[in-house]
C-alpha cells in the first residue's frame, strides 16, 4: 500500500462494458432475423389488412434493433475505454507516484544520515593538536553544518511531496473527467429521453419510474403498436370515467378542462377505445346540462368538450382515418336512433347536429355516407314535424334563449342572435359543405332506372320550402350555398347518371330557380353562387357562345371537341337567368370594404382564364377550323361586356345614386382590361422604350374608356351611359390580350421562335435571346412602331407569323387583329 | 405459444407452419427484450460500483442509460408480443399479445 491510492475497480467497469457490447452484437443479429420475416411469409399464406400493418411493425422493429445495436456498442466501448483509463491510472501513474514518494523519503533519510555522520566525525574526532577553543569552535561549526543539511533535506523532501501531491490531484481530476465523459457517452446513446429529476429520484430511492412515454417516442419511427395499445386502453378508461362522471352534473369549467387533457383525439386507437365504450345516455345528459343547466361560462366549457367528442366521433366514423381501429357501426346507428327520441321532440336532432357541426372541423372528417344520411334524416325529421304539427312548426322553442355552447355553433350564428335562431338542418349543412361527396349524396337520389338524378323535390324544399323553419337567414344561406357548391364540383364529359351530368343538371336548375326569382336568394349565398358559376364557367361561357341551347337537360360533351367547353357536359344556362342571378349577387360587392369587388374579380379572372384556355387549345389543335380564334375573341369580348353589365346592374340596385354606380362599373371595366394588357412584356423593351410603351398602354386604356363615354359622371343624365357604350371601342384592348396569348402559343413546339431561328439564322431581326439563351419574340408593339425605321425586322416577323405563327388564323384575321391592336400607333 | 388462429380478429387460410415459425420468432423476441432488462441492470450496477470514488460522476449517466433502455426494451417487448399475437389475423387486435414466459431466452 503506497502513500497514494484510488478507489476504483477497472475490472468491474470493463465487465459492464463487455456486457453492453455483447448486447449490441445480439441486437444487430436480431435485427437481421427480424427483417427477414416479411420475406418468409408469402401472401398466399397470409392476406388481409392486418398483414400490411403487422409487416410495417416488423420492418420498424427490425430498423430499431439495427439502430440500437451500434448504440450499445458505443456505450460498451465507452466503458471499456474508461476501464483502460482507470487501470492505467492505477497500475502506471499511481504506482509511479508512490515510487517517487518513497524515493523522496529515502533521499531525505539519506541526507539526514550523512549530516549526522559528518557531525559525529567532527565532534568525536578533533585533531589532537587542537586547543579547547578550537575544539569548541569546531563543534559549533559541525552543529551548524548538520542543521543546514537537515534543513536542506527537509526542504527537498517537502518540495518533492508537494509536486507529487499535485500530480495526484491532476490524476484524480483527469479521472473525474474521464468518468463524466463516459457518462455523457452513455446518455448520448439512448433513444428515450429521461428527465434529470426522474434519474435523481431513481438514484435516491431505487424505485423504478412510471411511464416515460417511450411508446410515443418510438412510434415516430414507425413502431406504433405499443403506442396504439396504450392509447386504446386510455381511451377505454376515459370513456368509462366519462360514463360515470356524466351521470350527474353540472361540472365546473376546471373539471372539464382537466378531463379534456386526457383526450388524445388525434389518435385512432384512443378514439376507438373511447367511442366503443362511450355511453350515449351520458353523452346526451352532458348536452342537456350544457344547454339547460349552466351559465354562459359553463356552456362554453361544455362546448369545448362537446367539440372534442364531436371531433372523435367524426374521425371515428371515417374508415380511412381510423385505419386498423374501427369504431363499431352500431355506435353510430344507436346514436342516430337516439336523436329522434326524447322530449322535447327535435332536441335530439339539435344535439346530433351540434356534434356533427363541431366534429367536422372545417374539412371532410365525417364519413361521407353517414354524414349525408344524417343530413337527410334531419330534413326528413323536420318534414315529419311539419306534417304532424303544421308547416309553421319550427325549432325555435327548443333552445330558446339559452347560451351558445360550441364554438362552431357560435361562429355560424355570428351576430344573428340567440341559439333559438339555430336549426339543425343549417348546422348539419354547415358540416356537409366541406365534403363534396356527402353534399352530392344529399342533393341526389336514385332514379327509377337506377341512375343518379338530382333530388329536385328536396332541392326546391331547401331553396324555398322551409322558410318557417330557418332560424337565421344568413346562416342558412351560407350553409345551403356551401352544400350546393360542394355537391356540384364535378366536371367532365359524362352522360345521364354520371356525377358530371347530375352536377350540371343541379346547376342549370339552380341558376334558373334563383335567376328567375332573385328575391328568393338567401343572404349569405353570394360567394357560393360565384363559386358554383366559376367552377362551371364553361357553361357560362357557352351561354355567351354561338350555340344557344334550350331546355333543362344538360348538354353532353363531345370527347373529341376542340374547346374545353365542347368536351364537357355543361349546364344549360340562359342569359336572362344569369342576368337576374348575377346582378343580385354582384350587388354584394358594393359592400366589400376594400372596394375591389371581390366577387366580380373572381368571376372575371376565371372567365378570362377559361377563354384563354379555349384560345390556346384552338391555336394548337391542327383540326381547329379556320375562324375559330376569331369566334373566341368575339365571344370573349361579348362575355366581358355581359359580365360588366351584370355588375353594373348590381351596382345600380345598391348604390346611393347612378353616379356612384357609374364610377364603380367604370373601375370594374378598367380592371377587366388590365387582365390581359398587364401581360405585355414592357420590361423586355430597350431602355426608355418601356416608358413609352407603358404610357401607350395606359393611353389606350384611357382612350378606350373615355371614348366610350365611360367617364366619371357628376350629373344624373350621364348615368344613361350603357355597358354597350363602354365596350364600343375596347376591341383594341381585346386584340392586345389575344396577341399576348398568341405569343404564348408560339413559345412552344415547332412554331416557336427558337425553332424558326434554327431554320432561318439570317432572319432573326425580330427576335432576341432570353436569359436562358433561347430565341424569343421582341415586343410586337415596338416592332410595329418601328416598322418604317426597321422594315426588315417587321417583314421577318410577318413572314414568321404567316408561316409559323398560327396556321388556323386566316391571314385576314391576323392582319385585322394586329391592325386593330395597334390602330392608334 | 398459441396457434395463429387463436384469439380475436379473423384469420386466414394460412400455412400454419410458416406462421407458427414467425409467431415463435416474435414471442421469443418479446421474451428476450423482457429478459434483457435484468442483465442491463446488472451491467449498470457493475459500472457504478466499479467507479468507486468516481461513482458520482458516472452514476447520473449510467442510471439515465438504464432507465431509457429499460423503457425502450419494454416497448419493444410489447411490440414483439403484439406482432406475435397478430400474425395470421385479418384485423389488428391490440388485446392479442403473445410473449413467451421463459426467463432463459436472451437477446
Amino acid at each position: 500500500m503506497g502513500h497514494f491510492s484510488l478507489n476504483v475497480d477497472p475490472d468491474s467497469i470493463e465487465a459492464a462494458g463487455a456486457g453492453l457490447s455483447e448486447l449490441g452484437n445480439h441486437l444487430t443479429t436480431r435485427s437481421t432475423q427480424i427483417k427477414s420475416t416479411n420475406g418468409e411469409i408469402p401472401e398466399s399464406d397470409w392476406k388481409g389488412g392486418a398483414r400490411n400493418s403487422i409487416m410495417k411493425e416488423v420492418e420498424a422493429l427490425g430498423n430499431q434493433a439495427a439502430r440500437f445495436g451500434p448504440m450499445f456498442t458505443n456505450a460498451g466501448t465507452a466503458l471499456k475505454t474508461l476501464a483502460t483509463t482507470a487501470r492505467t491510472a492505477e497500475d502506471v501513474t499511481l504506482k509511479s507516484l508512490n515510487d517517487r514518494w518513497d524515493g523522496a523519503q529515502s533521499t531525505y533519510n539519506d541526507a539526514v544520515g550523512k549530516a549526522d555522520t559528518a557531525y559525529r566525525q567532527a565532534v568525536n574526532h578533533p585533531p589532537p593538536e587542537s586547543t579547547p577553543a578550537e575544539r569548541k569552535m569546531a563543534r559549533e561549526d559541525a552543529d551548524a553544518a548538520r542543521s543546514s543539511a537537515y534543513s536542506q533535506a527537509y526542504s527537498d523532501r517537502t518540495a518533492a511531496e508537494g509536486k507529487l501531491n499535485g500530480e495526484y490531484q491532476d490524476l484524480v481530476t483527469d479521472l473525474q473527467t474521464a468518468f463524466a465523459t463516459a457518462a455523457s457517452t452513455l446518455v448520448d446513446n439512448t433513444v428515450i429521453p429521461v428527465p434529470d429529476e426522474t434519474v435523481n429520484n431513481f438514484i435516491k430511492s431505487g424505485q423504478w419510474p412510471g411511464d416515460l412515454g417511450g411508446d410515443d417516442v418510438l412510434a415516430k419511427d414507425g413502431l406504433v403498436l405499443a403506442r396504439d395499445k396504450h392509447d386504446m386502453a386510455e381511451g377505454e378508461q376515459a370513456a368509462r370515467d366519462f360514463n360515470e362522471w356524466m351521470k350527474t352534473g353540472p361540472h365546473s369549467p376546471q373539471e372539464i378542462a382537466d378531463y379534456r387533457k386526457r383526450l388524445k383525439i388525434d389518435s385512432p386507437a384512443f378514439r376507438a377505445g373511447f367511442l366503443n365504450n362511450l355511453s350515449l345516455e351520458s353523452l346526451r345528459f352532458m348536452q342537456m346540462v350544457a344547454h339547460h343547466g349552466v351559465d354562459a361560462e359553463g356552456a362554453k366549457a361544455y362546448g369545448t368538450l362537446i367539440t372534442d367528442i364531436g371531433r372523435m366521433m367524426a374521425a371515428g366514423s371515417n374508415a380511412g382515418l381510423q385505419g386498423d381501429y374501427q369504431v363499431r357501426s352500431t355506435f353510430y346507428e344507436q346514436w342516430r336512433r337516439q336523436a329522434k327520441e326524447g322530449i322535447p321532440e327535435g332536441e335530439g336532432m339539435l344535439f346530433m347536429a351540434e356534434l356533427v357541426q363541431a366534429g367536422q372541423g372545417g374539412k371532410a372528417t365525417w364519413d361521407s355516407t353517414l354524414l349525408a344520411g344524417i343530413a337527410k334524416d334531419t330534413v326528413g325529421f323536420e318534414q315529419d314535424m311539419r306534417a304532424k304539427y303544421g308547416e309553421h312548426w319550427n325549432w325555435v322553442q327548443i333552445w330558446g334563449n339559452g347560451y351558445p355552447v360550441t364554438e362552431a355553433f357560435s361562429n355560424q350564428l355570428g351576430t344573428a342572435g340567440v341559439p333559438g335562431r339555430a336549426d339543425p338542418v343549417a348546422m348539419v349543412f354547415d358540416a356537409v359543405q366541406y365534403d363534396k361527396e356527402a353534399a352530392y349524396q344529399v342533393l341526389t337520389r336514385t332514379g327509377s332506372d337506377g341512375r343518379h338524378v338530382p333530388n329536385m323535390d328536396l332541392l326546391h324544399y331547401l331553396y324555398d320550402g322551409r322558410r318557417n323553419q330557418v332560424g337565421a337567414a344568413y346562416s342558412w344561406g351560407d350553409a345551403l350555398g356551401g352544400v350546393i357548391s360542394a355537391g356540384t364540383q364535378f366536371t367532365g364529359s359524362g352522360g345521364p347518371g354520371s356525377r358530371e351530368y347530375v352536377a350540371a343538371d343541379i346547376v342549370g336548375d339552380f341558376v334558373h330557380y334563383f335567376g328567375s326569382q332573385p328575391d328568393k336568394l338567401w343572404p349569405g349565398m353570394e360567394q357560393d353562387v360565384v363559386d358554383i358559376l366559376t367552377f362551371h364557367i364553361q357553361a357560362v361561357n357557352a351561354a355567351n357562345g354561338k350555340v344557344q341551347w334550350t331546355g333543362n337537360d344538360p348538354h353532353v360533351g363531345d370527347p373529341n371537341g376542340i374547346l374545353a367547353r365542347d368536351r364537357l357536359t355543361l349546364a344549360v344556362l340562359q342569359d336572362g337567368d344569369l342576368n337576374g342571378l348575377m346582378s343580385s349577387v354582384f350587388g354584394l360587392d358594393y359592400y366589400a370594404e376594400d372596394g375591389k369587388a371581390p366577387l366580380f374579380q373572381q368571376f372575371m379572372v376565371v372567365q378570362t382564364a377559361a377563354y384563354k384556355q379555349d384560345f390556346i387549345d384552338a391555336a394548337r389543335d391542327p383540326d381547329a377550323p379556320a375562324g375559330l380564334l376569331e369566334q373566341i375573341v368575339g365571344e370573349h369580348g361579348a362575355a366581358n361586356k355581359t359580365t360588366v353589365g351584370w355588375f353594373r346592374n348590381g351596382m345600380e340596385g345598391q348604390a346611393h345614386d347612378a353616379d356612384v354606380a357609374n364610377q364603380m362599373a367604370r373601375d370594374a371595366a378598367d380592371w377587366v382590361l388590365s387582365l390581359g394588357t398587364d401581360k405585355i412584356p414592357l420590361d423586355k423593351l430597350p431602355a426608355g422604350a418601356g416608358d413609352i410603351a407603358g404610357a401607350g398602354v395606359d393611353q389606350l386604356k384611357s382612350w378606350a374608356l373615355d371614348a366610350a363615354g365611360f367617364k366619371e359622371t357628376h350629373y344624373e343624365e350621364d348615368t344613361k351611359t350603357t355597358v354597350d357604350d363602354i365596350w364600343k371601342d375596347t376591341g383594341t384592348q381585346n386584340a392586345l390580350v389575344h396577341l399576348n396569348w398568341m405569343d404564348e402559343v408560339g413559345m412552344l413546339g415547332e412554331a416557336s421562335p427558337d425553332n424558326w431561328a434554327q431554320a432561318h439564322p439570317d432572319k432573326t431581326d425580330f427576335l432576341e435571346k432570353d436569359a436562358s439563351g433561347r430565341w424569343v419574340l421582341k415586343d410586337t408593339v415596338e416592332l410595329y412602331k418601328q416598322r418604317e425605321e426597321n422594315p426588315e425586322a417587321w417583314n421577318q416577323f410577318v413572314d414568321y407569323w404567316q408561316q409559323q405563327g398560327n396556321p388556323k388564323l386566316r391571314s385576314e384575321d391576323f392582319y385585322e387583329a394586329f391592325e386593330l391592336g395597334l390602330i392608334t400607333g | 405459444m398459441v396457434r395463429p388462429d387463436d384469439g380475436g380478429g379473423g384469420t386466414t387460410s394460412a400455412n400454419y407452419a410458416t406462421l407458427s415459425n414467425a409467431q415463435n420468432k416474435f414471442n421469443d423476441l418479446a421474451a428476450a427484450f423482457r429478459n434483457a432488462i435484468s442483465p442491463l441492470t446488472d451491467h449498470e450496477h457493475k459500472a457504478v460500483s466499479g467507479a468507486g470514488q468516481f461513482a458520482d460522476k458516472l452514476e447520473p449517466g449510467a442510471a439515465k442509460f438504464l432507465l431509457s433502455w429499460r423503457e425502450a426494451f419494454t416497448v419493444c417487448e410489447e411490440s414483439s408480443g403484439l406482432i406475435a399475437g397478430n400474425i395470421g389475423k385479418t384485423a389488428v387486435d391490440l388485446k392479442s399479445v403473445d410473449i413467451d414466459a421463459s426467463t432463459s431466452i436472451t437477446l
